[in-house]
């Protein structure tokens, strides 16, 4: 047996003694057992986390008698992309998952408050975790030896060797975990009849982040890599780290309001629950394989795991909130206030997940039948829109209901949102495009002119509104490359002859072969004139890289950025002479704003979590809902001492 | 809540759901085999879903065209697409969309499976 085995069968009794010694210790109120579960909680961290650097080991080390090194690097892969090649495959990202939710627990432990919520909710983390020791130790063995030890391995596929899709699934995978704490807390915490959205706040809003962050760096990765000019394609895949995505950010809203106004709590309640089986299905989806027929259940056991996961929390949801139901009784006032248009916002991000998610299952309705591209256009531009016009209305809102006030302040957004409509259409003619930029100008004027200096004391007001003003040039960007993409395929340019395609002129000057360490590199150098004027040179090239597998030919795709446009040229075959290459070009319209955007949103989001509250903040801003405290502290000293540390983090600020 | 807002929200979920459904029905295509297509010995603009057949493709670089062959483990049929294919494969599935006719399928587009799928694939053929 593989010593990183021993220790994951290690941290699988010690995962499940915590799950069984913190739910028993809070029922019988056995403090001996609730100190015993908090060791065992950073005993199984510090063996998953053993287990992660041997596995790390035996990369560096080029053991391929391992079957996953074996799988995923070979002996010319860069000391940065083999740390990398760990989370690259399915055994080595769940027991990054599984690590991952080790430490939030372990920080919980040391920052949160010891009291009976807390324990229930690590009692139901560690289980959690439990769960993923159990697919690492059965289906997902990273620690899997051959028989015997190959001289090289497969390599880790090309297109994966980029920075954007290295740290793709680390971020990706961290909002993943930290969806858990929302879950666990909500469930321990309605089950103590305690409040629960200062404790989850935090990791809420964390885990909104990291998933903006891994989604941002996949659309990017695919916009650079994968040659089709676009940046996303409603994949599965894609879809499946987005659906988390928009029940986070509708629970973020919700929260809002039930600080407020104590309205909503069902909803946030399954928002919450709702979220983590999001996650889980993402994780089935993205690392066992697109759910491509009923069929992919059967034929990964896996599936079943992730399934009997979902139905169980859900069902624990189901049952604690028929018994809890007294805690829930809304009041939700649905006149001209702010708390409406929050409200129709969380509507629409509910319904845009419930239409990507029946597009994404929409393989399971019936034998190899595939949903296209159009139903999501159909679908999801409008709420898009929709949700980007609320954002506008939104901010210019207050939380009381005042007509007039709206009236008043809107004026100038609508004037502006006119001019941007009047000053488009005058220069393109086109009726979308225009409708488009006086959606953005009137919810980008809206927000500018309701955000003071001083606001950006107030992180959760700065931080959303920063975020917000990203998704507004998001929206821009999304409209622009995605309905005013031009694309051409197929272009033969002939050595030194210039040839016209979509307004421009291509001349295939050059080509130059060179030989990398890892790869042989073609690159065709082609300039771009626009008339006379040239434009820039793109050297769209060929990788070959020396690997024993048949994907080792990558084409490589140039990009000349400009601030209303992407020129981008994917190269996908020379003629052996070399006189002729063959290339894509795909002129994209207003692509910057997409990133600009996802950039100002993340740093909006970024600023929201890390600026005022850390985890310790949580704790000295607020006591529960009702101010009662059940504490079951574990020890006196326990407690003093998360008490200090809260203290000296205080400070700091 | 009151009433009237809840009628509303009634109406406008109701026709929403229409609307969804409307499309999701209208953009739902059914994947053909390749036994399907060979047998029909016509077909146009359809998708067709198999798994490249090792050893069968041939790639002409004067025009960028691939011809390899398509099976759903019945049938085999020869499929040419002209143009860029990052990330090919034989032996991995793939769909492709285009017409078949005089014997021979002819691609306008070929989608095949992401790339960090590819492992898994290997080992349960494995």
């Amino acid at each position: 047996m593989d010593p990183g085995y021993f220790l994951l069968i290690l941290s699988l009794l010690s995962s499940a003694y915590a799950t069984y010694a913190f739910y028993s210790g809070v029922k019988s109120r056995r403090k001996h057992l609730l100190a015993r579960a908090e060791s065992t909680v950073y005993i199984y961290t510090a063996l998953l986390t053993l287990a992660y650097i041997l596995l790390t080991y035996y990369f560096l080390a080029r053991d391929f008698g391992l079957l996953y090194v074996y799988s995923y690097s070979d002996r010319h892969l860069s000391t940065l992309y083999t740390i990398s090649a760990v989370w690259a495959g399915r055994e080595g990202s769940l027991l990054l998952w599984a690590l991952y939710l080790a430490v939030i627990n372990s920080a919980i432990l040391r920052f949160e408050k010891k009291d009976a919520v807390t324990a229930f909710s690590l009692s139901i983390s560690s289980f959690v975790v439990l769960f993923f020791n159990i697919l690492l130790l059965t289906l997902s063995n990273p620690f899997k030896r051959l028989e015997f030890t190959p001289p090289d391995g497969i390599g880790l596929n090309p297109l994966l060797r980029t920075p954007e899709m290295a740290l793709h699934p680390p971020t990706i995978f961290l909002g993943y975990a930290a969806t858990t704490i929302p879950f666990a807390l909500v469930i321990s915490a309605v089950y103590f009849k305690e409040g629960w959205l200062k404790r989850a706040r935090f990791w809420i809003l964390f885990s909104w982040l990291f998933l903006s962050i891994g989604i941002f760096l996949g659309a990017w990765w695919a916009y650079k890599t994968l040659g089709w000019g676009g940046y996303w394609a409603w994949d599965p895949v894609e879809n499946a780290s987005l659906l988390p995505w928009l029940t986070v950010s509708a629970l973020i809203h919700g929260i809002m309001v039930e600080e407020r106004r104590k309205g909503l709590g069902a909803w946030n309640y399954f928002l919450a629950i709702i979220s983590f089986g999001l996650v889980i299905l993402a994780t089935f989806i993205t690392r066992s394989g697109i759910i491509s027929s009923v069929h992919a259940f059967g034929e990964n056991p896996e599936g079943w795991m992730y399934l009997l996961l979902i139905v169980l929390s859900t069902a624990v949801g189901l049952v604690l909130y028929n018994s809890r139901k007294e805690l829930f009784r809304d009041s939700l006032d649905l006149s001209f206030n702010r708390e409406t248009t929050i409200f129709a916002n969380i509507m629409l991000l509910l319904l845009s997940t419930f239409t990507i998610l029946l597009g994404t299952l929409a393989p399971l309705l019936g034998e190899d039948v595939q949903i296209t591209r159009q139903y999501y256009d159909r679908i999801e531009i409008p709420l898009g829109t929709a949700l980007v016009i609320l954002l506008g209305i939104c901010a210019a809102i207050n939380w009381r209901s005042d007509r007039d006030t709206f009236l008043k302040s809107s004026r100038v957004a609508v004037a502006g949102g006119v001019i941007a409509f009047i000053a488009v259409f005058a220069t393109t003619k086109l009726i979308v495009a225009s409708l488009g930029a006086a959606i953005f100008a009137f919810s980008l004027l809206t927000h500018i002119q309701n955000l003071k200096i001083s606001d950006t004391r107030n992180p959760r007001k700065f931080g959303g509104y920063i975020t917000h003003i990203g998704i507004i040039i998001l929206f821009l960007g999304v409209m622009g490359s995605w309905i005013y993409e031009e694309s051409y395929k197929n272009v033969a340019l002939e050595l030194n002859q210039p040839k016209n395609v979509g307004g421009y002129t291509l001349l295939y000057r050059d080509n130059q072969m060179v030989d990398e360490h890892d790869k042989l590199v073609v690159t065709a150098v082609v300039e771009v004139y626009r008339g006379d004027e040239l434009v820039g040179v793109c050297k769209p090239h060929l990788k070959v890289y020396k690997l024993n597998r048949q994907d080792r030919v990558v084409s490589s795709v140039e990009i000349l950025s400009k601030p209303t446009h992407d020129i981008y040229i994917a190269a996908s075959g020379f003629s052996e002479d070399l006189k002729k290459v063959f290339i894509e070009l795909y002129v994209v319209p207003l692509i910057s704003f997409v990133w600009v955007g996802s950039v100002v949103m993340m740093a909006g989001g970024t600023y929201a979590v890390f600026s005022k509250m850390s985890i310790t903040g949580i704790n000295i801003a607020g006591e529960d809902r009702e101010g009662r405290e059940i504490g079951i502290d574990v020890s006196k000293d326990g407690k003093t001492s998360g008490r200090k540390s809260r203290k000296k983090k205080g400070k700091k600020k | 809540m009151n009433e009237k807002q809840r009628l509303m929200l009634g109406i406008a979920v109701i026709g929403f759901v229409i609307l969804v459904l409307a499309s999701f029905m209208g953009n739902l295509t059914p994947y053909k085999s390749v036994s399907e297509v060979v047998a029909a010995g016509k077909m146009e603009n359809v998708q067709v879903n198999g798994t490249i057949v090792p050893g069968s493709t041939v790639y002409y670089s004067e025009n960028n065209t691939r011809i390899f062959e398509l099976t759903d483990g019945k049938a085999k049929m020869k499929v040419v697409f002209t143009g860029a294919l990052t990330n090919y494969q034989e032996g991995i599935p793939a769909v492709v969309r285009g017409s078949y006719k005089n014997g021979a399928f002819y691609a306008e587009e070929v989608l095949l499976k992401c790339p960090s799928k590819y492992q898994t694939i290997e080992e349960e053929g494995e």
